[in-house]
């Protein structure tokens, strides 16, 4: 196991230099006039006429080895370049918005993990009731919905009709506030640092502008989830030693949650360990709806502006967050069954 | 189900309650307006597009300001008072402006305005000169030079960047040309008389004045102490170069304010929000609004449901969506407002083909492509323009959004068209008799084989598009043309490298002057003029280049007018580029913001927020 690890871990580089070298390269198929873009977004900045020279003064016109071999020399030396489509460095802009789309991704998880393995569980035990068709109808629904046009949908019906939950981070009266010199940002997660400045109406403002957000990912990714926790379930519920753990005559609670439940849920444990990681990826539409200042809209836009630095970036950080998620839901699942093996 | 009645029945009383709730002013002394794009940089010299301006023109000041929604007369704003040749502070021969600077006025900081503020300011923009920003317009009337690097190839002989070694060092024996740079080109242009600034042109140059006023960040006036202490340019000649086109994160103005405005700013969270406090020393009335809120929100569902929830005040609304909110209760609708804008279709009259050039199928007049001088033919030309119904374009495509365009020079400017603006261009008789004539009638018995290059997103231009092949298959089933959209990055990029038979983009003034349109878009070095191809140019010089250094000394504004509407017919005429449309400017807000007013100018770069309040 621990051989593994350290394999794996050793790997990680490897990973990580294919990943950005393919985006680099997919970068190279534009020629410099056309990553010029990224600093001239319209016809109306064009009248400068200095097009050869921003051209020069970027490095456009450089080889991809020799863009790669700067950009990777940098990033060793901690630094990320100049995001042009956020006007900031990509660290700072990282460190910035990650909280941001950690603490929705944090939120939503719950209510999806939750919500999707009882609900799969209890559709699964009454496996063809009027419960379990108006579920699967749920499940479908919620996995045919492009998130984005479900996430318009909450917009429309809560806030727009119902004015309950607004999109953005906070409001204008709380964002006045955490502003103010009397507030300190410890951490950059929003609910978070409001607990720590005791400041309960802050936290609610966040949360308030965070549940429209979460009911979009929690509907969709439960959905996903109800459907692999139901099948898994029902395929346990069919094998012989729950049979014989009925017929030795134990209670049906005890059949369900200790018997069946553990080896059900080992299929669960793997989507679910990447689910988060999905999640922050999924963010990418779900902030730019919301308008939540994190790293998904970051890269949405870096990526229309063709923001090289940007782009890889973000890509480099949610590659290594790709990497240790599934490294960590490996060991989990070594852990949580015995019977696995690394080799 | 009794429970889930219940819960609809307090969600609609709680959605009742919000709507009540939404009749009060929200954030009653915080002004928001949300729009759909990222700052650049905060540095007013660095900054060249609308996003940007909008900031730097709250937060720092300019000489002079329009006079309201006029764009002809002036105010006399941190000057005392507007040059002119009656009272003297302008030389007869129209090359020396002097501007007495206002006392008592105090940057943020609480650093004093100073004559030599502004010196340094305008000998900075010159030194500073971004590759793609906006020093040119205070580089080409004082120094005749386009850029920096122009004058310095000038006088070295050698291009700038070749003065410099791989590690960026400058080679020393180019030191002194750069200082002589400076001391020759730069420093003589702006001189501190007294309690005035003298700015010298290099050449009488009439739309001078018009390019300072308020709402051009490019020509607000820095803080030069301040300047220093943050670490901009120190205003020694033999440093300059040290201090030019650095990228943003280099600038050490990218995200500081100092100015004079009545608003200062709080906070730059870029992509995020940017807030602006009201400068409660400013030297005028003071601004009403405490805070001004500018928030970025590219998606329109969510901007229209926060305007629509009156949490936001101002929001960016394209056309297309505005049916959207036009009537919707707490909403106004400003439209058909003036903009100095044109949207125009583009005939490259020789096409480059080096390398193969996919857009002119087989690059021959054999029904299956064009020739590379297709549109060289001005029977060609004008057979295009007579195949555009701009009525049926602003109609129904537009609604009602724009005006018709005739000529480069858009209304209200002078040189602007009025009795070709009434007169209609669509006649597709006309356009097959054009056909007919075009390349000795063989055009007509091959057909053509061509593809139009449009943004994409620009729904309009391919409108147009779509009239054309309809109305080209009409006349003659030979005539084919493919519409094909492209990312805004190949455009560049295909555009730039003279490949495009057709193509449609958009020009928006920076001043209100019909040199500004005209320049750029017909002259053979301007910036669509030089893409028109080589026929072109040589028929430009003949024709276009003299009227343009006509209109650019003259100062009589009847003269001006009447060399400027010549441009313009002529342009029309001989139907160098279709001029498809002026846009109207579309303004939306909530009912209770009061005082805004439409400028033609000032308005296309970002809102003036002194202006505005919110009441009931």
């Amino acid at each position: 196991m621990t051989a593994y690890i350290i394999r794996r871990i050793l790997l990680i580089p490897v990973i990580l230099i294919g990943v950005t070298l393919f985006v680099f390269a997919l970068m190279q198929m534009l020629d410099p006039y056309q990553l010029l873009s990224a600093y001239v977004s319209s016809p109306a900045e064009l009248k400068g006429q200095n097009l050869e020279r921003l051209i020069s003064k970027y490095g456009l016109d450089k080889s991809l080895p020799e863009k790669y071999w700067t950009w990777t020399k940098n990033v060793l030396g901690g630094d990320l370049g100049w995001a042009e489509s956020a006007s900031m460095p990509v660290m700072e802009a990282i460190k910035r918005k990650f909280p941001l789309t950690f603490e929705l991704a944090f939120y939503a998880f719950f209510p999806i993990i939750l919500g999707g393995i009882w609900v799969g569980k209890a559709t699964a035990v009454k496996h063809n009731s009027v419960f379990d068709h108006a579920t699967r109808v749920f499940v479908i629904m919620g996995w045919s919905f492009p998130d984005f046009v479900f996430g318009l949908l909450v917009i429309l019906f809560f806030y727009s009709v119902l004015g309950w939950f607004p999109p953005g981070a906070l409001s204008n009266w709380a964002s006045q506030v955490v502003e103010s010199g009397d507030y300190s940002n410890y951490t950059r997660i929003l609910t978070l640092d409001a607990l720590l400045n005791g400041r309960l109406d802050i936290f609610w403002d966040a949360l308030r502008h965070l549940i429209g957000p979460i009911i979009t990912m929690t509907y969709l990714w439960s959905a996903f989830l109800i459907r692999i926790t139901r099948s898994g379930m029902l395929e346990v519920l069919r094998k012989d030693y729950i049979r014989t753990a009925r017929a030795k005559g134990l209670s049906e609670k005890t059949v369900i949650n200790k018997h069946a439940s553990k080896n059900a849920m080992i299929p669960v444990l793997t989507v679910s360990g990447r689910l988060l990681i999905y999640m922050l990826a999924e963010t990418v539409i779900i902030e730019t709806i919301f308008n939540r200042p994190g790293m998904g809209k970051f890269i949405a836009y870096a990526a229309q502006q063709l923001d090289y630095p940007g782009i890889l970036g973000g890509t480099l950080f949610f590659a290594v967050l790709l990497v240790l998620g599934n490294l960590i839901v490996d060991i989990l699942y070594a852990i949580y069954d015995p019977r696995i093996e690394y080799k | 189900m009794k429970a889930s009645k219940w819960i609809w029945i307090l969600g609609i009383c709680l959605g009742l309650a919000g709507t009540v709730w939404g009749e009060a002013i929200k954030n009653p002394d915080t002004l928001i307006e949300a729009i759909v794009s990222n700052q650049e940089s905060l540095d007013p010299y660095f900054q060249y597009d609308i996003t940007s301006n909008e900031p730097c023109k709250n937060v720092y000041e300019n000489l002079l300001a329009w006079d309201g929604a006029s764009i002809t007369e002036y105010l006399p704003w941190l000057a005392t008072q507007v040059p002119s040749k009656e009272n003297g502070l302008i030389s007869a021969d129209g090359r020396v402006y002097k501007f007495p600077i206002r006392q008592g006025v105090k940057f943020h900081n609480g650093n004093d305005l100073t004559p030599e503020d502004v010196e340094y300011t305008f000998k900075r923009a010159m030194i500073f000169d971004r590759a793609g920003g906006p020093s040119w317009m205070i580089l080409e009337p004082l120094t005749g030079f386009s850029t920096i690097e122009d004058i310095v190839k000038h006088v070295a002989g050698v291009p700038y960047a070749e003065m410099f070694d791989n590690d960026g060092n400058l080679i020393p024996k180019f030191k002194d040309h750069l200082v002589k740079v400076y001391t020759d080109y730069i420093d003589p242009t702006v001189k501190v008389e007294g309690g005035s600034v003298v700015i010298t042109l290099s050449n009488t140059y009439a739309p001078f004045l018009s390019m300072l006023p308020q709402g051009a960040a490019w020509f607000s006036i820095l803080d030069k102490e301040w300047c220093l202490e943050v670490g901009a340019w120190d205003g020694k000649a033999d440093t300059w170069w040290k201090y030019h086109d650095p990228k943003e994160q280099k600038d050490p103005l990218y995200d500081k304010m100092n100015g004079t405005g009545p608003y200062k700013l709080v906070k730059w969270d870029n992509g995020v929000e940017l807030v602006l406090e009201r400068n409660e020393n400013y030297w005028g009335e003071k601004p009403k609004m405490k805070y001004v809120k500018i928030l970025t929100m590219e998606e329109w569902s969510t901007r229209k449901a926060a305007l629509l929830a009156g949490d936001v005040d101002i929001a960016i609304v394209d056309p297309q969506y505005l049916g959207q909110v036009e009537g919707q209760p707490g909403i106004r609708v400003h439209k058909g407002l003036e903009q100095l804008s044109v949207y125009m279709l583009f005939f490259n009259q020789t096409i480059n083909t080096e390398g193969g050039n996919r857009y002119i199928g087989s690059g021959q007049l054999d029904g299956e492509g064009i020739p590379p001088d297709f549109f060289s033919d001005i029977h060609v030309r004008k057979a295009f323009a007579a195949m555009y119904d701009t009525q049926t374009l602003i109609n129904d495509v537009q609604g009602g959004n724009a005006i018709p365009a005739f000529g480069p020079i858009v209304k209200p400017l002078i040189g602007w068209l009025p009795d070709m603006a009434e007169g209609h261009r669509f006649d597709l008789k006309k356009a097959e008799e054009e056909f007919k004539l075009a390349f000795g009638g063989r055009l007509w018995e091959k057909g053509f084989k061509l593809t139009a290059a449009y943004t994409t997103g620009r729904m309009v231009t391919k409108a147009v598009m779509d009239m054309l092949v309809y109305n080209a298959r009409k006349i003659n089933p030979k005539f084919k043309i493919e519409v094909q959209t492209f990312a805004w990055s190949t455009l560049l990029s295909d555009y730039l490298k003279g490949v495009y038979p057709l193509w449609g983009l958009e020009w928006n003034a920076d001043y209100p002057d019909p040199h500004n349109m005209a320049y750029p878009i017909l002259h053979p070095t301007g910036f669509y003029g030089a893409a028109l191809g080589a026929a072109y140019h040589k028929w430009a010089e003949q024709h276009i280049n003299p009227l343009l250094d006509q209109g650019l000394v003259e100062f009589d504004l009847e003269k001006r007018r009447s060399i400027y509407e010549k441009i313009g017919r002529l342009a029309e005429e001989n139907a160098v580029i279709l001029f498809l449309y002026q846009p109207t400017r579309i303004h939306v807000e909530r009912t209770w913001v009061k005082g805004w007013f439409n400028n033609p100018i000032t308005e296309s770069t970002g809102r003036h927020f002194y202006l505005l309040n919110k009441s009931l």
